[in-house]
């Protein structure tokens, strides 16, 4: 037998903090020992971080500690519980995810060094991740002073080539600065990543000098200038940071107030103490010198005042200045150009100031290398006058053809090795032989189209249009533009510079002759737009195919190439162009004739995104088994055309579309082939949508720490990426909305969708049709959380945006009726709900075929409203009809419709006396099928209590408190929706009444009316407002309790008969007619009093 | 952070506890003794360096501990209320304990090795303590046996019928929940235990496992099925009942487990 767990194991076993194996031992040995099962129980029960017994919390909170999960492994990374087990001073421990430092709530850790702690973070106000950098705390308060005051000049100091700070404030004890969070690497990580020529060199050294320079016109000094504080970002924009902050300060002595400790790594440094003393140098020596996600070195603690390989000579004597920052900058323009330093600097950190001789092997023009040894003039008088100055030499090379860096594709092709032959030509030559691209336009997007596109959309009539048109435009003008340029890099690369094949040349002149039937396609429909069309304008726009992709050589080389034949040619083109308009127009039967032609024709590539468009579509519409038979075909096109990014994207497509239908096993498959083909595509908007895929999948097999875990790691590659428009954006976070609400997290789902709407909103304005779907979901969540009137609010604007794009007849608006009618339902409103579920069964019955899920949804309500109005013939009529078709549904959206429409099918049989049918469905009621998600086991107490309730009216009374008793037990545990529970309590009350089990009742009751006044319900609202009153009125009568609470309970019980159904009313009758024999009303004063209230 | 972690280690406990001064090497030799070098980041040295001052009986630590975890051992027992009656004697049982010790056992608090929080240490001490004066002073509770267990089953509610045939068969239904609880898995009784003998919620059951509660509720009610499973096929070779009896007795078995089980799991304990 194994020995006894001891303290310490058995508070990391609860705290998470063993590993598999170790918890593993530990439960093996608890089994075999009762006295550590229950230390193990009493010290969970001592734990305060855990709710308690009989406090059953509502929601969970994704907040949590507990909840995170390692998606890669599935484990819990030991940093989940409290602090982290490391020496971490207290000043400086590591703050949590999710903890507030101002308005910002950090995200994680992604560096350390000499100034602090630097923490990726989300700000809620403006919606954007920066990065939040908390100063040491040990700098004196003067220090911290002098640290505001210079965060606060940088902060006003706007320049393009200068990280931008956005905020400085304090938290705790310390200064922290809230800046731009920059995706990219610093430049060492730069120059190390590729060769890079000499002029690529220059180019971002000027970039970066006249960050310093704009610094130097500020008065602010960087003093710590070196390339690890330099950023290339992907989006090609280089920026200097850490500006200022790792200081010193002139002639103050900074170290009184360091320990003993610090003093010894640190005193080498410190100003005024002389280049000699001490034996360390932390930035060049320290191992483990750390580096932040971003690549950048991070000055160590204690180097307070510079990184002694970029110091200048007289920053040792502290009269360090501009004249160090150029000597800095010099320095490292050194390393860069030769990849070595400039000084000897020894193991004590002392510099030799003859400047090594540079390597052979690398050309570095003698111009050049004369400026660089002039700016690292021991006397900085001999440096430059300024580092405008030095910037302006840097220029001033005739033969350089400046450019930006981009890292991205053109930066491949266009600086790659063929640079130092191309500049050398002069600019006319190129550009006499490849112009004319513009031509080319003319008639696609040019002055005339522009007009016409402002004329079609303000006639088309949609709100807005006129500020559509101004968007539209600029973004059409853009890709226009973007078009133009690469037309005509593509052809001078070829035709003038000679660096890149014929072969090449013409596989990204197809892909560009695509992109111009797509903005033709485009121009054209918006010429004469549908309403429909008109506000999808700013999304059609953004979502042309992207232009990066012509440049892609791998992936344009990969698919099949189209056919040579010049007429099997000309039809290919003329079916993409069809394909465009289609895709547009959401057109499925042209897409379905499409497909039919395409493949007649043979070209797999064009098949397989034909095949694709209608995929999504088909799943637009829930038609969910043609969509995947679509997908599949999408595949096979794709697999035998080569073309992997439709490979990809009919893989994801699949894995998404079984996860709605519950099937995971096949949703992973999928999903596994999709990473299998992305990841050596490395697309950034795919690798996103596969993350949430991913989520989704888990969300749908209630794993729910792990789906948590990839949505938001989805959501911060969206944020982070630069490619991402804001409508994808809005996508993802639709998504992860979607998936927190599968989770029953419907705070954070409310959030997301918020954030959705809000980014559609901001693209395409307040009554974009985009917006129906999010504002539906953000209102069933708000609905959820009991938030009714928000709800409904958000439902209405939904159902007039979906009215006035689409027109009062499109499917959108049935949906949307349907989303309203429940709701209204259970708010007592019959009379709209009905009116509702009638235009909605119209506009339905037209939109989707027989057997489809919302034919069978709509049937399911209008026969529970029917049997509220007792009519309980055609009620039942009704709920056979959508029954048949809701019954196999897997999906948690109709979770708990199949048991209530079951219930309610039991019910009318009942009173219509088929007691056979009636028992039949009754038998049915509890078997829910375990499905993904909470919904599901939600469900089944809500399930185990309608069972109950059928029982005790028709049936069995003991197999009824079974059921009732399992009910209560199963909301319980689940911390179910507030009105699941108050629900099942109010029935497990009713049957105690009936059997005469009086204190039973009042118990649960007393239970029930608590619930009932602190938590938002649902739905049901007025009925167990109702029920929960009156019967606690009864049951306080009959055992003798408080009367006038009695009777005020039974007065506001009675105030809400009105919004009762003749149902609710009829069962309920004989009870309060009961009540009212007993307690006949005073007076009519007395009766209006009471039904007042 | 200096080259030499232990020195850092002792300023930084200095710092986290000011007035408490502890020799630097008498740290050192402290700190070595419970874990390697390579551990050492990964353990709290300033709380290390706290009970390492504690047992060198330093009174502004001992002080310091009764300021800062006092409220822990509090919180901790107010926490088992039901189970101690006598907080005040634990309290000072745990003091002892920790600070004291006996001939053959030295104070606790030198056992504390700086892996894990130690005010979740504390609590785990105090827990111990309590339970073992619990079983201390707790009389002896006479081993289960069928009967006894089928005691424990609950009224047929209205149904006479039912009553009777649970009546009749009380002793066979004892038997085979046994046998049914035997048959589990020791996952599957485990959970049955925490959730019915010591009466967890599902969150501390959750913590339990390092899973998330709905992960745990559906162990649970997996258990749940299996054990009705189990106890079914136990009445079944038992009793000669027909069809709709048996579901009768086992509707009621299951409908009532919560109470059965939780009666059944403590007697056997």
């Amino acid at each position: 037998m194994t020995p006894c767990l001891d303290e310490t194991t058995a508070t990391r076993l609860i705290a998470g903090e063993l590993s598999t194996a170790e918890s593993d031992l530990a439960h093996r040995h608890i089994v075999t020992c009762r006295d550590c099962e229950q230390f193990v129980a009493a010290l969970v029960r001592a734990d305060d971080d855990l709710p308690q017994n009989g406090a059953v919390e509502v929601t969970t909170e994704l907040g949590d500690e507990r909840g995170n999960l390692d998606p890669a492994t599935g484990s819990p990374p030991t940093a989940i519980v409290g602090t982290r087990p490391r020496c971490v001073p207290a000043g400086e421990r590591t703050l949590g995810k999710g903890t507030i430092v101002g308005r910002y709530v950090v995200l994680d850790r992604i560096g350390a060094g000499g100034m602090g702690v630097v923490y990726s973070a989300y700000d809620p106000d403006l919606n954007r991740k920066v990065a939040l950098k908390l100063v040491r705390p040990r700098l004196g308060p003067d220090d911290q002073v002098r640290t505001l005051r210079e965060a606060q000049a940088l902060a006003r100091l706007q320049h393009p080539n200068v990280v931008t700070l956005h905020d400085v404030g304090s938290f705790e004890e310390r200064v922290f600065l809230a800046m731009e969070l920059v995706d990219g690497v610093n430049l060492r990580g730069w120059w190390e990543a590729a060769e890079r020529s000499w002029r690529e060199v220059v180019s971002v050294f000027i970039a970066a000098g006249e960050g310093l320079a704009a610094a130097h016109d500020k008065q602010l000094v960087h003093r710590d200038f070196k390339p690890g504080n330099v950023l290339v970002g992907n989006d090609g924009r280089v920026r200097v940071t850490d500006f200022g902050l790792a200081r010193g300060s002139h002639g103050e002595d900074v170290d009184v107030e360091w320990d003993e400790d610090e003093r010894h790594a640190a005193a080498p440094r410190t100003p005024g103490s002389g280049p000699s003393r001490g034996p360390s140098t932390p930035a060049t020596r320290t191992p483990a010198s750390s580096r932040d996600l971003l690549g950048h070195e991070l000055t160590q603690a204690g180097a307070v005042i510079g990184t002694p390989p970029y110091m200048a000579p007289e920053t040792y004597r502290s009269e360090g200045g501009e004249a160090a920052d150029q000597f800095a900058f010099a320095v490292s323009l050194y390393q860069a150009l030769y990849r070595q330093l400039p000084f000897e600097v020894d193991a004590t950190g002392d510099a030799r100031w003859n400047i090594k001789k540079p390597p052979a092997a690398r050309a570095v023009p003698a111009w050049l290398h004369k400026l660089v040894v002039r700016g690292l003039a021991e006397d900085s008088s001999q440096r430059f006058a300024s580092m405008r100055e030095l910037v302006a030499a840097l220029k001033n090379d005739p033969r350089i053809v400046r450019r930006r860096i981009a890292i991205g594709i053109c930066a491949v092709v266009f600086l790659g090795a063929g640079v130092a032959f191309a500049i050398a030509r002069p600019d006319s030559q190129e550009s006499l032989i490849c112009q004319g691209a513009e031509q080319k336009l003319v008639g696609v997007w040019d002055a005339k189209k522009n007009v016409a596109l402002r004329a079609g959309l303000v006639a088309s009539g949609v709100p807005s249009a006129a500020d559509a048109a101004e968007r539209t435009s600029a973004m059409l003008d853009r890709y226009a533009a973007g078009w133009v340029r690469m037309h005509t890099e593509t052809c001078q690369a070829t035709r003038v510079r000679g660096e890149q094949s014929e072969e090449i040349l013409t596989l990204r002149m197809t892909c560009l002759e695509r992109r111009r039937i797509d903005l033709e396609a485009l121009t054209n429909v918006l010429a004469k737009p549908t309403a429909e069309q008109a506000t999808r304008a700013v999304e059609s726009a953004e979502n042309l195919p992207p232009l990066s992709y012509c440049a892609d050589i791998e992936a344009l080389r990969a698919p099949v190439p189209p056919p040579a034949d010049a007429k099997l040619r000309a039809r290919t083109d003329a079916l993409y162009k069809e394909l465009a308009t289609a895709k547009l127009t959401l057109d499925i039967a042209r897409l379905d004739t499409i497909a039919k032609n395409v493949d007649a024709l043979g070209w797999a590539p064009l098949a397989a995104e034909t095949h694709v468009a209608r995929c999504e579509i088909l799943r637009d519409a829930n038609q969910r088994d043609e969509s995947l038979s679509a997908c599949m075909q999408a595949i096979t096109a794709a697999l035998s055309g080569n073309d992997d990014l439709t490979l990809a994207r009919a893989f994801t497509l699949r894995a998404g579309i079984f996860g709605g239908l519950g099937q995971i096993e096949s949703g992973r498959r999928e999903l596994t082939y999709a990473e299998a083909v992305t990841g050596r595509l490395g697309d950034e908007a795919l690798g996103v949508r596969l993350m949430m895929t991913r989520a989704w999948l888990d969300a749908r097999e209630d794993r729910v720490e792990s789906a948590v875990a990839w949505a938001d790691r989805a959501i911060a590659a969206a944020d982070k990426s630069q490619r991402m428009t804001p409508l994808d954006k809005a996508a993802a976070y639709q998504s992860l909305g979607a998936i927190f609400g599968t989770l029953e997290h419907h705070d954070r789902s409310i959030t997301a969708f918020r954030r959705a709407i809000e980014l559609i909103e901001r693209v395409q304005g307040p009554n974009s049709g985009e917006l129906v779907a999010p504002l539906s979901k953000l209102a069933s969540g708000l609905a959820w959380w009991g938030r009714l009137d928000q709800a409904l609010k958000s439902y209405q604007r939904a159902l007039r945006i979906a009215e006035h794009v689409y027109g009062a007849e499109h499917a959108t608006v049935g949906t949307s009726l349907l989303d309203i009618s429940p709701l209204l339902l259970s708010d007592g409103r019959r009379e709209e709900a009905l009116a509702a579920v009638d235009r909605a069964a119209k506009i339905i019955e037209r939109a989707y075929p027989e057997g489809h899920v919302y034919r069978g949804f709509i049937q399911v309500q209008k026969g529970l409203i029917l049997l509220n109005q007792l009519d309980f013939k055609r009620g039942a009529a009704l709920l056979t009809e959508g029954m048949a078709i809701l019954e196999n549904q897997t999906s948690p959206d109709f979770a708990f419709a199949i048991p209530e429409g079951r219930y309610a099918l039991a019910e009318s049989y009942a009173r219509l006396g088929r007691v056979h049918d009636a028992k039949a469905w009754a038998r049915k009621i509890t078997a829910v099928p375990d499905g993904p998600g909470v919904s599901h086991l939600q469900a089944r107490a809500y399930a185990s209590s309608l069972a109950g309730d059928w029982q005790l009216d028709h049936g069995d009374r003991t197999r009824a408190l079974a059921l009732l008793v399992d009910g209560v037990d199963r909301a319980r545990a689940l911390a179910a929706p507030s009105d699941v529970l108050v629900g099942s309590l109010r029935d497990l009350a009713r049957a105690y009444v009936e059997l005469g089990r009086w204190p039973e009742a009042l118990a649960l009751l007393e239970e029930a009316l608590s619930r009932l006044q602190t938590d938002p319900l649902g739905r049901d609202v007025h009925l167990l407002r109702f029920d929960v009153r009156f019967l606690l009125a009864r049951a306080l009568d009959v055992v003798g309790g408080d009367a006038r609470r009695a009777a005020a309970l039974a007065g506001e019980a009675l105030a809400e008969v009105s919004r009762l159904s003749p149902y609710d009313l009829l069962t309920r009758q004989n009870g309060i007619d009961a009540w009212l024999a007993k307690h006949p009303p005073k007076s009519a004063a007395d009766r209006t009093e009471a039904t007042a209230q | 952070m200096t080259s030499d972690p232990l020195a850092d280690a002792h300023a930084l406990g200095a710092e986290r506890w000011p007035g408490v001064v502890i020799d630097r090497d008498r740290f050192a030799a402290f700190v070595t003794a419970r874990c390697g070098a390579l551990e050492l980041a990964m353990v709290r040295c300033d709380q290390l360096y706290l009970t390492c001052a504690c047992t060198a009986g330093d009174p502004v630590a001992l002080a310091t501990f009764e300021r800062t975890f006092g409220p822990v051992i509090d919180s901790a027992l107010a926490r088992m209320a039901n189970a101690v009656t006598d907080a005040d004697e634990v309290k000072q049982q745990v003091r002892e304990r920790l600070f004291v010790g006996a001939a053959e056992t030295p104070p606790r608090i030198a056992e504390y090795t700086g892996r894990g929080d130690l005010a979740g240490w504390v609590r785990a001490v105090t827990v111990r303590t309590a339970l073992n004066y619990r079983r201390a002073h707790a009389r002896e509770v006479p081993r289960d046996d069928a009967d006894e267990l089928a005691a424990l089953l609950p009224a047929a509610g209205s149904d006479p019928e039912l009553a009777v045939l649970l009546e009749s068969y009380r002793a066979e239904v004892g038997v085979a929940l046994a046998e049914a609880i035997d048959s589990l898995s020791d996952k599957h009784r485990a959970i049955l235990r925490y959730k019915y003998a010591e009466r967890l919620n599902i969150d501390q059951i959750g913590a339990i496992f390092s899973v998330h509660k709905t992960t745990a509720f559906r162990r649970l009610e997996q258990a749940r099925a299996e054990l009705i499973a189990a106890a079914r096929a136990a009445l079944k070779r038992r009793l000669q009942v027909d069809d709709d009896g048996l579901m009768s007795i086992v509707r009621v078995v299951s409908s009532h487990l919560d109470l059965t089980l939780s009666g059944f799991f403590r007697d056997r304990a």
